[in-house]
């Protein structure tokens, strides 16, 4: 049937492996809506703590900056902890971050340093902010691409997931929060 | 040309068995690993910070990365550490990621 299908090439045992190999990859993309490899939770006393672990989807095509960010909750807390890494050709100052949802701003935060050091193409910037967990749950229901511009002492860097990025993201944290909101109710 | 796609597929097999992008972990899968384990606990109390460090490897040949407990812990700003965690993920041997995520205040 194969054979039929596709011709002669399957009887080649390289095709066949590839094949094969390739059918395992696309297990694991298609598993991306397990969303138990994106996130751990620890239960303490009487609250728990979630940790989105961090995601690398926002970057700025013309200085080549890329930004990763992982996000903590306590459900005790209404904020949730918006670390950030910067990856640069130059060291910036962070002032503030600010989330864009569908062209419009949605919040803006200021940004306290954790530290600033340098790796192979730059410099490493990491930063620390607080948000409002009901406004970063809103930040991941937009089906535009959302942005993050970071307000440096000098500029500011607008940063930018692709679409494709952005939807599969997006929808894990949706369902993130949706479990979050499923265990903290009562 | 038969002869030359056998000895490929051979030798790609036998990349898969050696497992040449092994990865720490308590249970190994030889075609896929998806395993949370502990690290340590400590006798401090409680967390509210959370960091996280990782190294990959591709193929057994190129491995980088930092994935100590230092990094994490200074990831988050953590200076008292509750309890350190690792995640390690494996495809085939030829994609390895290790990632310690550290607990504190």
């Amino acid at each position: 049937m194969v054979n039929k299908l596709f011709g002669a090439e399957w009887k080649n045992p390289l095709c066949s492996f590839f094949f094969f190999l390739f059918l395992l990859l696309s297990v694991d993309s298609a598993n991306a809506q397990n969303i138990d490899k994106h996130y751990t939770s620890n239960q303490q006393e009487g609250e728990v703590l979630y940790f989105i672990y961090g995601q690398k989807i926002f970057k700025n095509k013309k200085s080549k900056a890329k930004l990763e960010y992982d996000i903590t909750y306590l459900t005790s807390k209404d904020s949730v902890t918006f670390n950030l890494s910067l990856r640069n050709k130059s060291a910036v100052k962070v002032d503030s971050i600010q989330l864009i949802k569908d062209s419009e701003e949605l919040l803006t935060e200021p940004a306290d340093k954790i530290f600033i050091t340098t790796d192979k193409k730059g410099y490493h910037s990491r930063y620390s902010s607080r948000m409002e967990y009901r406004e970063i749950k809103d930040f991941f229901k937009a089906s535009a691409p959302g942005k993050i511009i970071l307000f440096t002492d000098v500029d500011k860097i607008i940063l930018k997931p692709s679409k494709s990025k952005w939807k599969k993201i997006a929808k894990i944290n949706r369902k993130i929060f949706e479990v979050i909101d499923l265990n903290t109710e009562n | 040309m038969k002869k030359l796609s056998r000895a490929l597929c051979v030798g790609a097999a036998a990349l898969m068995l050696t497992s040449c992008a092994s990865v720490q972990t308590p249970l190994a899968g030889g075609l896929y690993t998806d395993v949370k384990a502990p690290v340590a606990v400590t006798s401090n109390s409680g967390s509210s910070k959370v960091g996280e460090a990782e190294a990959t490897s591709i193929l057994g040949l190129v491995a980088t990365g930092d994935a100590s407990v230092q990094e994490a812990a200074k990831k988050a700003g953590i200076s008292k550490i509750q309890h350190v965690d690792y995640h390690s993920t494996s495809i085939l041997g030829i994609y390895s990621k290790f990632k310690v995520v550290v607990y504190g205040e």
